[in-house]
């Protein structure tokens, strides 16, 4: 590897057209952007465990193939209208799973191995849904089945950390998946706030630090994580996140809000203009 | 206690679930029964362990959580759905619209696991309709009676609406009325029933809060919940509308 330091383009370009590509509920907003602006098509995503903003955004960029995920919602900003506009055309295919289901079958692909062993499912329809979930009679409790789901090894984790240091290491919160998706994912890209000298010695109790050795390259993207809130450092831009909910009400306005917003910026300072300018108060 | 709003009446009976020493769990967006373990824990549960608590180190990841409920270790997790029906399975995925479309809801979330993994599971929804309460449902998430050769650490206990509170029997494997809330008579909860109600053993009128129940859900408790559900609380707060 040349170097561990990109641009944000550069770190876009890893992923080509039709990865799989793993996501954490804290999204490294600004990659997602820059991957819609070079134009990435038919991606599968699989959300770590649940879906938001991210990959609605996703979606209603045309980018997405197929979404596997324990649910897709925008929390207090109700349903996911781009998604379920999307899957109800038939564009984008969802995956029926559930979140302990993610977790374990991306456990099971950070260990290397092929399959998880989930304890539930039986008498779920989802059963129905997932023909390659097997049900075998648990070879070490007979009188009891057991469901068997795939494991999941992601071509690329995408994630969004507080700041690395210079080796790569990587500060994030402990509260969401990025250190599960980075250790099943093949190739890990993440985007920083800043780089530091020191990111160990000041690590707060729900902060950890992602080793080095998992990723790929890095960009530095202050306020990547845009219009999401970034664990301990901002909040939510709950304007910006109105403005893009009020977007989604029709296809063609919301077609218009990214042609405005994203694809016409010609850089993340442009795109936090643009959507400044676009921000609600109501 | 005619001023009492249905939703505060809903958060008591989910804290009369919870015993003192309990581990429980409240899913995200989910006011009522976090409104309820507050107030369990302010009044007769104060050693009870719950995840996510504010008190407490934080779990590392969304699996940490999961994996204390697969081991069968929480007494007690609130869900809500989209339907529930006579046997106590729950769908929170797909709704069958009468043009025989599918309309989809957010997703599966934890259900499909937690279902089984929790002892007891007690489900709760702010409307008591035949649209909630069906014969069968549209899409199993997750079953509440016993599939055969599925080892499972508990299942549905009770369903908690502005009506009345069905309680699972699991001999019979139906959903049964537990109790009715004031003001509302067998007929008319059972207009809003899509199945046909059979009266559990003990079968009585929901008990109504005590004074005291209702006057620390909205001092401590509704104190302590302006962080993370501001809408709820400023909700709670507002002048009250007459629903009835």
């Amino acid at each position: 590897m040349a170097e561990l330091f990109r641009t944000l383009p550069e770190l876009a370009a890893f992923v080509p057209d039709g990865a799989r590509i793993c996501l954490p509920k804290q999204y490294p907003f600004a990659l997602l952007r820059e991957l819609v602006r070079q134009g990435r098509r038919d991606l599968d995503v699989i959300a770590a465990p649940t879906g938001n903003f991210g990959i609605d955004f996703l979606v209603a960029a045309g980018a997405v193939r197929s979404v596997e995920a324990g649910a897709v919602q925008l929390g207090e900003y109700g349903l996911a209208t781009n998604f379920n506009r999307a899957w109800e055309e038939g564009s984008v295919r969802f995956i029926e799973t559930s979140c302990p289901v993610i977790e374990g079958a991306l456990r099971a692909g950070a260990a290397g191995v092929t399959f998880t062993p989930v304890p539930g499912l039986i008498g779920s329809d989802i059963l129905v849904d997932r023909p390659d979930f097997l049900m075998i009679p648990d070879p070490f409790a007979p009188d009891f089945d057991i469901v068997l789901a795939p494991a999941l090894a992601p071509d690329f984790a995408l994630i969004h950390g507080l700041r690395a240091d210079r080796r790569g290491n990587v500060v994030c919160s402990i509260h969401n998946d990025e250190r599960l998706i980075s250790s099943a994912s093949t190739t890990v890209l993440a985007t920083v706030e800043s780089i530091e000298d020191d990111v160990t010695s000041c690590i707060a109790g729900d902060q950890q630090v992602i080793p080095s050795i998992y990723f790929d390259a890095i960009s530095v993207v202050p306020e990547g994580a845009h219009p999401q809130g970034l664990h301990g450092l901002y909040e939510a831009d709950a304007g910006a996140l109105r403005a893009y909910v009020r977007a989604a009400r029709t296809p063609e306005s919301m077609r218009a809000y990214i042609d405005r917003v994203v694809l016409q910026a010609e850089s993340e300072p442009d795109y936090r203009r643009r959507a400044d300018e676009e921000a609600s108060d109501v | 206690m005619s001023d009492v709003r249905i939703e505060e009446l809903m958060a008591v009976l989910c804290a009369r679930e919870i015993r003192d020493w309990e581990r429980i769990g409240v899913g995200a967006n989910s006011p009522i029964p976090a409104a309820g373990a507050l107030l369990a824990s302010k009044l007769w549960a104060p050693n009870t362990r719950e995840a996510g608590s504010s008190g407490d180190a934080p779990f590392v990841g969304a699996k940490e959580f999961t994996d204390l409920l697969q081991r069968g270790k929480v007494d007690l997790f609130y869900f809500s759905a989209v339907q529930v029906d006579k046997r106590g399975n729950m769908n929170l995925q797909y709704v069958q619209t009468k043009d025989g479309r599918r309309r989809r809801f957010q997703g599966a979330y934890a259900a499909p696991v937690y279902y089984y993994g929790a002892k007891r599971t007690v489900m709760f929804r702010a409307e008591h309709s035949q649209r909630f309460f069906v014969d069968t449902v549209d899409y199993i998430t997750a079953a509440a009676a016993q599939p055969e050769r599925l080892r499972r650490h508990g299942t549905l206990t009770k369903v908690i609406t502005p009506m009345a509170v069905l309680q699972y029997n699991p001999a019979t494997e139906l959903l049964e009325l537990f109790s009715i809330h004031d003001g509302y008579s067998f007929n008319e909860v059972q207009a809003a029933t899509g199945f046909t109600l059979v009266k559990a053993d003990g079968f009585a009128p929901t008990i109504l809060p005590t004074a005291e129940e209702i006057a620390v859900l909205r001092t401590q408790v509704f104190d302590d919940m302006v962080g993370l559900y501001p809408q709820f609380v400023a909700q709670m707060r507002s002048p009250q509308e007459d629903t009835r």
